[in-house]
């Protein structure tokens, strides 16, 4: 019993030493590698969410940026303003959905409506026809927006007919005063949320993907779902909402019309985690339903519409590699335990048995047996009882011999052990260092470490490094799991794991060091690749920053040129942006020299002797297809603004037109937006001579031409001209490629570029732009170059049109005219006795009117009446009209018709009937004694009192057959007597001023 | 019929041949001149010589010094025909425009080792992606411009520029520019009659053919069990299989379904005529809402339950990623990825992609049954060709240049140096240049013979319709899109294609 109790004690004493220190090294690294992997993890999952929900907002963001945008196109506002009076014609509902078509092209595949409505919320003009006329007024977007008069996103809403999901993005409109009008209103299918969140799947690695949920717990995107899916598979909630709430949620459009079987999707420790989330603590773990899979997640907000991504993955994934470990480790402790309990049983035996050999001596010389001697005395052990120094010394040698073989035990346990056991002293100096520490450092041997190493320092990767060990130890004595980096003999370094303390003399002083050293290299590089991951999901979640920020693509590729400048995963690779729309080809003579193109975008270069990894590869790959997303994203923004800029300078264009017959001013406005869009640095409008096709008109904005080079470049205007065809030269350094045989213009123009101004199939002009740089032009700006042509060629052609229609009239005006006169001549024809009276009448009484104050409009008709004063006898028969003596009463009354002949034959006349006053009217008297109506004083038009004066001053100083002509003073007096009677007193001094002044 | 120049080209092939096993040892140097004296090349002959001596002795032989794979085969009389020709066309600029692909690239790499120092007729090649290049050649032909003598035409537009350019049928005639050994009747015949045709007038010389074809895991169908997919069913039941034993870290099958692109209607077109359906019938009307077009979407949207979620994000280049990086089992295709799969800088499967024929259809509707040229059959194809413009100031040597370009020799040295892109030649299958390359390699051509077999017998081709790039896109795709994100259903889906359908061709 005893001798077996000795050997157990041994054995478990034993094991103890070797097996507990192993133990706790074991469990410390799997509960830090674990640790390690989790907190990653977490950490990737998060910024996963958040890369989402950054998505998510940027969606939002950018749509409700440009329906901002659209809402300033003037025609929105000039349709609705109209709209109220319902003043639309067909041609501007027809214009004005096609602008609305055109908005919805921006994402046609999710766009379902785009719609104008009144301040009454009346949908008065849809893309989709079945929705106009419906009242929209009780709907968010639409009073939201009318009341804050900003863009507006709703919540995913439900349709009551088929429960579709929809988002409304609305904005106000305004009229040219700045008056609100009505509210610009954009259907998108809920399905984009589906769409933004499956572009993020396995973002964190594998089987990872996002859900959204909003507020009410409702799933609105599952990164999980295959494509194709009814949306029957999305719009449940997690949380437990009572039948009541929903009801509540159902009227306000917010949950689908379905059963609360349907809606719920009841996981509770989804909802419970949801409710707990917090800033600080953004993470979760669920199981999805009755599944048994347990999902880590972590949870960001989409900031705009408040909903929370939440990004989860099934932590067996991502704690795999603690398993693949953990089942090694779990190995080699086995192997170590079985090989240190074999160690263990022999020794133990080994050591027991001497002293079992003596104890039975002893027992069985107690027992009395004196001839009994222990083997190792050699001698009898009578002793035991009587003889007791002798039997001591050989009892002490024997002890003597048992503690030697012991010492050669320990140093077999010193020896064999796996971990680096080592003594120094403070200095450095080896004392001693087993087998396991000479290998991990490359040795063959601790006799050959020893003899390569002089000082411990040198195993340390970092000079200090053993000095900081040894100053810890002088403090406190010993020191526990001291992570440090030993070099290898080969340079490779080595992490390892020291536990050591230092051993004192009785006088306080270190004596020497001694230690444990365990290799967790494994497990340093495990937590490195961790933190690669971790390091590039930063370098990604900064680039989506950048690409969200930046407003251009000059500062984007700055910005992400500047982020790739230090990114320890790429290296040794050299990266390169391209600039914006330069996207080199490769030459041919790189193709040796290791050059890969990402996404036409970022060009890499490997050095020699190396490669791109595939993990280099994969985010080099990510990181192009993300700056060229954002690159996309900001394209697609700039395209939005120079359209609709674009769309206002058309409109400014077609406002000159409408509103203005000159040329000039149109062309320029013109010229105007030329300069503005096409940013040439000159601009000229050429028009052509009508009559003899030469150059008769230009107009011109921007740097000037030298006078010398002037003519020079006419020839580029002529050939446009002459050839009725565009003339394009980008360079014309080498317009042979372009189609021009002629040598290159002097000056500073670089590159030319003409449209001939064609209306009604004539060439009237050129338009063209000069640059001082070779200048290649986009798709788009040619379309909007032809644009600037057409609105030239609309305003040339209505000025033409203006001119000719002016040019015709004056030539009626003038056919007129000449018939008047021809009419009076006749007259005088057929009444001899007034030869020449018209003409010197005409004369006299425009004379007169002027003096009087009438305008020259009035002049022209003064003048027609005055010809046509008489034209009324024509209806007076030949024997009346030319009766040489006095006329009876009867002829008198005929006589005195001839104003109402005039009257009856020229007021059917339009044209005439301003001038009829004078025909009418100049027999009356400002007594109210003339004929044919008796009018007095200044009912008598004033055209007619001035023509009465002139007209009786004529037939005085004239010679008649009824009287020979008076003489000047004679006539002035008679006119005198009839101031007040017959004249009208204040012109009859105008009349005698004029007289006195003669003739001009 | 073997011509004088084609045994000429064969036994230079030959000699090339031999050269390698000397180079490599395999071959003593007696064997190999009693070989080149067989042939009928002197010790003295430029061509032989190039290849035993480090140092080339004139332009001729600096083109032919080396013995890399893609080495010329180049025979005298076309040496000595580009060298006389060119005499007359010396110092022209030809203007050139093409979509930047890596057999683009490389013809064009040629052209300046080779063509321009020989004719002394200067290249300007503009490289550009497809979208620019449709934008240039419609602003070139749109203002009769002549700014390009020689267009890169997509099969998809063949209609829209057929009026722009020189048919190669008079040309062909023309004795004095004939180039030799040129063998009009050696490009495959179905590329001439559905890529570089239209209503039956040839309009330029096929110049390459993307086609669809089927690429799987050779690895994960031999873990599993499974066999080449031999009909749509099989394929379906394939694409399960592996989603469920692999899924989802590996899914069943991969597509090329970015919403609202081109590539989804492609995708589609594949499964369109694999149900014997057609865009459009024999009387010239849509036939998208047939029971054939009908079966095929849903087809799809069973394919879409063994894709990844992000399937709709993928246009053909990230379809070809997602496969190189392992995240698919099998799918179908353009072939022109297959050689980048054994590449191990970009892929972590090499070695394990094998290619094989598409199913079989379940009907083929015949192409006398469709309108608008339209020649239904499951490989899809991308074919384009190079047409003279009509407005060229120079087209006799523009013509010399496409000759050139689309000879045996050039086309098999341009699939090689582009990567393992399908050329156009039947005798490019065969060249032992292309056959060497046919092994686990970057740039590999072991997909070469299924290749073939889709462009002989499996092809498919869209309809001829002038505005058939706006109706592919902008009706058809975004029909298909909508049908992918849940927005509307199969049948509604195929009414809308049909009525963008009628209104293309209203």
């Amino acid at each position: 019993m005893r001798t077996s109790s000795l050997w157990t004690r041994i054995l478990v004493a034993f094991l103890a030493i070797a097996l507990i220190p192993l133990a706790i090294v074991a469990y410390q690294d799997y509960e830090a590698f674990t640790q390690s992997l989790t907190q990653a993890a977490y950490l990737a999952l998060y910024t996963s969410a958040s890369q989402t929900a950054l998505r998510v907002d940027e969606f939002t963001r950018s749509n409700l940026n440009v329906l901002g945008a659209e809402v300033q196109v003037p025609a929105l506002g000039d349709y609705l303003q109209a709209e109220r009076f319902r003043q639309n014609t067909l041609d501007q509902k027809r214009a004005t959905l096609s602008l609305l078509a055109a908005f919805q092209q921006k994402n046609v595949v999710f766009i379902s409506s785009c719609a104008l409505l009144t301040l009454d919320g009346e949908n008065v003009l849809d893309t989709q026809p079945a929705n106009i006329g419906q009242d929209e007024s009780a709907r968010d977007y639409f009073h939201v927006a009318l009341e804050t008069g900003l863009p507006y996103v709703s919540p995913v809403e439900f349709s009551a007919q088929e429960n579709k999901a929809s988002l409304f993005f609305s904005s106000l409109v305004r009229n040219s005063a700045g008056a609100p009008v009505g509210v610009l209103r954009e259907q998108y299918s809920a399905s984009i949320i589906q769409q933004l969140v499956v572009q993020d799947t396995r973002l964190a690695g594998s089987d990872s993907y996002a859900l959204i949920v909003d507020q009410n717990g409702m799933v609105l995107a599952d990164g999980s779902l295959p494509a194709g899916v009814a949306a029957d598979s999305l719009y449940r909630t997690v949380f437990s909402l009572t039948p009541a709430q929903i009801a509540e949620q159902q009227r306000q459009h917010r949950l689908p019309m379905r059963s609360v079987t349907e809606l719920l999707l009841r996981f509770p420790e989804l909802e419970s985690g949801l409710r707990k989330l917090s800033t600080a603590e953004p993470y979760l773990t669920f199981h999805m339903g009755g599944s048994s899979v347990l999902y880590a997640a972590s949870a960001d907000r989409a900031e705009i519409l408040g909903w929370n991504v939440i990004y989860l993955q099934p932590q067996e994934v991502f704690l795999a590699p603690v398993r693949q470990r953990s089942g090694g480790t779990l190995i080699s402790i086995l192997f170590i335990t079985l090989f240190v309990g074999l160690v263990a049983v022999w020794v133990s035996r080994w050591l027991a048995a001497p002293i079992q050999q003596v104890t039975h001596a002893a027992i069985r010389l107690g027992d009395g047996n004196l001839n009994t001697r222990a083997p190792v005395q050699g001698n009898g052990e009578i002793g035991l009882l009587g003889k007791a120094f002798n039997d001591m010394a050989d009892r002490l040698q024997e002890t003597l011999v048992g503690l030697r073989e012991s010492e050669a035990n320990y140093r077999n346990i010193f020896e064999s052990s796996v971990a680096g056991i080592y003594r120094t002293g403070v200095d450095g100096r080896f004392f001693t260092v087993n087998p396991a520490m000479a290998h991990f450092l490359g040795f063959t041997s601790p006799h050959e470490m020893m003899a390569t190493l002089q000082n411990a320092r040198q195993m340390y990767l970092h000079e200090g490094a053993r000095d900081e060990m040894v100053a810890e130890l002088m403090r406190v004595g010993r020191i526990v799991n001291w992570e440090t980096i030993l070099v290898r003999r080969d340079g490779t370094p080595l992490w390892m794991l020291i536990n050591a303390r230092m051993e004192r003399n009785e006088r306080n002083q270190p004596v020497w060091i001694e230690g444990f050293m365990t290799d967790i290299t494994d497990r340093k590089i495990a937590e490195d690749q961790a933190r690669h991951q971790l390091e590039e999901l930063f370098l990604l979640h900064a680039i989506a920053i950048a690409g969200n920020e930046s407003t251009t693509e000059r500062e984007l590729l700055e910005r992400a040129a500047a982020i790739l400048s230090n990114v320890e995963a790429l290296e040794p690779l050299e990266l390169h942006l391209l600039p914006a729309g330069t996207g080199r080809l490769i030459p041919i003579e790189d193709r040796q020299s290791r050059l890969t193109v990402f996404n036409a975008l970022l060009r890499v270069y490997a050095p020699p002797e190396t490669v791109i990894t595939p993990e280099q590869h994969r985010l080099l790959e990510t990181i192009s297809g993300q700056i060229s997303t954002a690159i996309d994203k900001i394209r697609f923004i700039e395209q939005a603004h120079r359209h609709v800029s674009r769309l206002n300078a058309l409109h400014m264009i077609d406002t000159a037109i409408n509103t203005s017959l000159d040329l000039t001013l149109t062309l320029n406005v013109i010229l105007d937006q030329a300069m503005e869009h096409l940013r040439p640095d000159r601009a000229n409008i050429v028009l052509m001579n009508g009559d003899f096709g030469q150059v008769g008109y230009s107009i011109g904005q921007g740097e000037e031409f030298d006078e010398a080079d002037t003519a020079d470049l006419t020839r580029l205007s002529n050939r446009v001209l002459t050839r009725q065809k565009p003339l394009m030269i980008a360079d014309l350094n080498t317009p042979e490629q372009f189609g021009w045989d002629g040598a290159p213009p002097a000056g500073w123009v670089q590159a030319y570029f003409g449209l001939p101004i064609i209306a009604k199939g004539l060439a009237q002009g050129v338009l063209e732009v000069y640059y001082r740089q070779p200048f290649t032009p986009s798709t788009e700006w040619l379309n909007f170059f032809w644009s600037l042509v057409g609105q030239a060629a609309i305003a040339v052609d209505n000025t033409n049109l203006f001119n000719a229609l002016q040019e015709s009239n004056q030539e009626l005006v003038r056919a007129y005219d000449a018939t008047l006169v021809g009419w009076a001549n006749a007259l005088e024809l057929r009444d001899q006795e007034t030869q020449g009276h018209s003409r010197r009448v005409v004369g006299l009484t425009l004379r007169l009117a002027r003096r009087a104050g009438l305008s020259e409009t009035e002049l022209v008709q003064v003048r027609r009446g005055a010809l046509l004063h008489d034209i009324g006898k024509i209806g007076i028969p030949d024997k009346i009209l030319q009766k040489p003596g006095k006329l009876s009463e009867e002829e008198w009354v005929m006589m005195r018709k001839h104003p109402i002949f005039a009257y009856d034959w020229l007021y059917p006349i339009a044209y005439l009937r301003p001038a009829l006053d004078i025909p009418y009217s100049h027999h009356e008297k400002w007594d109210g004694s003339g004929y044919p109506r008796g009018l007095a004083g200044e009912q008598i038009p004033l055209m007619a009192r001035i023509f009465a004066i002139v007209d009786v001053w004529d037939a005085l100083i004239s010679e008649r057959c009824y009287h020979t002509p008076m003489r000047p003073e004679e006539a002035r007096a008679y006119l005198l007597t009839q101031s007040g009677i017959h004249f009208d007193p204040s012109l009859l001094p105008l009349l005698l001023e004029i007289l006195d002044e003669g003739e001009e | 019929m073997v011509y004088q120049n084609d045994l000429d080209r064969q036994k230079k092939l030959a000699i090339h041949s031999a050269a390698g096993a000397l180079q490599h040892g395999n071959m003593s140097r007696r064997e190999f001149l009693r070989l080149c004296a067989l042939a009928g090349f002197s010790a003295a002959s430029p061509f032989f010589l190039g290849g035993c001596q480090p140092a080339p002795t004139s332009d001729a032989d600096k083109l032919r010094a080396s013995m890399s794979p893609t080495s010329t085969s180049e025979t005298n009389d076309q040496y000595a025909f580009l060298r006389d020709v060119g005499r007359g066309f010396r110092g022209m600029t030809l203007h050139i425009i093409t979509e930047d692909t890596p057999p683009s690239r490389a013809t064009r790499e040629l052209a300046a080792q080779e063509f321009v120092p020989i004719t002394g007729i200067q290249i300007d090649w503009e490289q550009l992606p497809l979208y620019r290049v449709l934008a240039k050649i419609s602003a070139d032909t749109a203002l009769h411009a002549g700014n390009q003598d020689v267009y890169y035409i997509d099969q998809s537009w063949a209609a829209r520029f057929s009026e722009d350019t020189i048919s190669p049928t008079e040309l062909l005639l023309h004795a004095d520019l004939a180039y030799p050994d040129y063998r009009f009747d050696d490009i495959l015949p179905s590329l001439v009659q559905h890529v570089a045709s239209y209503k039956g007038q040839l309009l330029g010389i096929p110049y390459d053919i993307p086609i669809f074809i089927m690429m799987y895991r050779q690895d994960v169908f031999k873990e599993l069990g499974l066999a080449a997919p031999a009909n749509l069913a099989e394929y379906l039941n394939v694409c399960r299989v592996i989603n469920q034993a692999k899924g989802p870290r590996m899914y069943g099958s991969v597509a090329q379904w970015q919403l609202n692109h081109y590539s989804l209607e492609c995708s589609f077109s594949s499964w369109l005529w694999s149900h014997g359906g057609s865009y459009f019938g024999a009387d010239q009307q849509p036939a998208l809402e047939d029971d054939q077009a009908v079966a095929a979407l849903e087809y799809m949207l069973q394919l879409g339950k063994v894709m990844s979620p992000a399937v709709t994000t993928m246009d053909w280049d990230m379809e070809a990623a997602a496969f190189r990086a392992g995240q698919a089992g099998v799918y179908i295709s353009w072939g022109e990825n297959f050689p980048s799969f054994d590449d191990p800088a970009v892929s972590r499967i090499v070695g394990l992609a094998q290619a094989a024929p598409c199913p079989h259809e379940l009907a083929l509707r015949p192409a006398s049954a469709c309108g608008f040229d339209e020649a239904p059959g499951i490989s899809h194809q991308g074919g384009s060709y190079l047409g003279i413009s009509r407005y060229s100031k120079q087209i006799n040597a523009a013509w010399v240049f496409v000759q050139w370009a689309t000879s045996a020799d050039v086309t098999a040295r341009a699939c090689l140096l582009g990567g393992g892109s399908s050329p156009i030649r039947k005798s490019n299958y065969s060249d032992p240049r292309v056959l060497a390359q046919s092994r686990v390699t970057p740039g590999t051509t072991r997909h070469f013979d299924v290749t073939l077999d889709a462009i002989q017998n499996k092809m498919g081709t869209e309809p001829h319709l002038p505005d058939w790039s706006n109706l592919a896109v902008q009706g058809i795709s975004m029909e298909l899109s909508k049908l992918l994100t849940g927005q509307q259903t199969v049948r509604q889906t195929a009414q809308q294609m049909a009525a963008h359908a009628r209104e293309a061709t209203r």
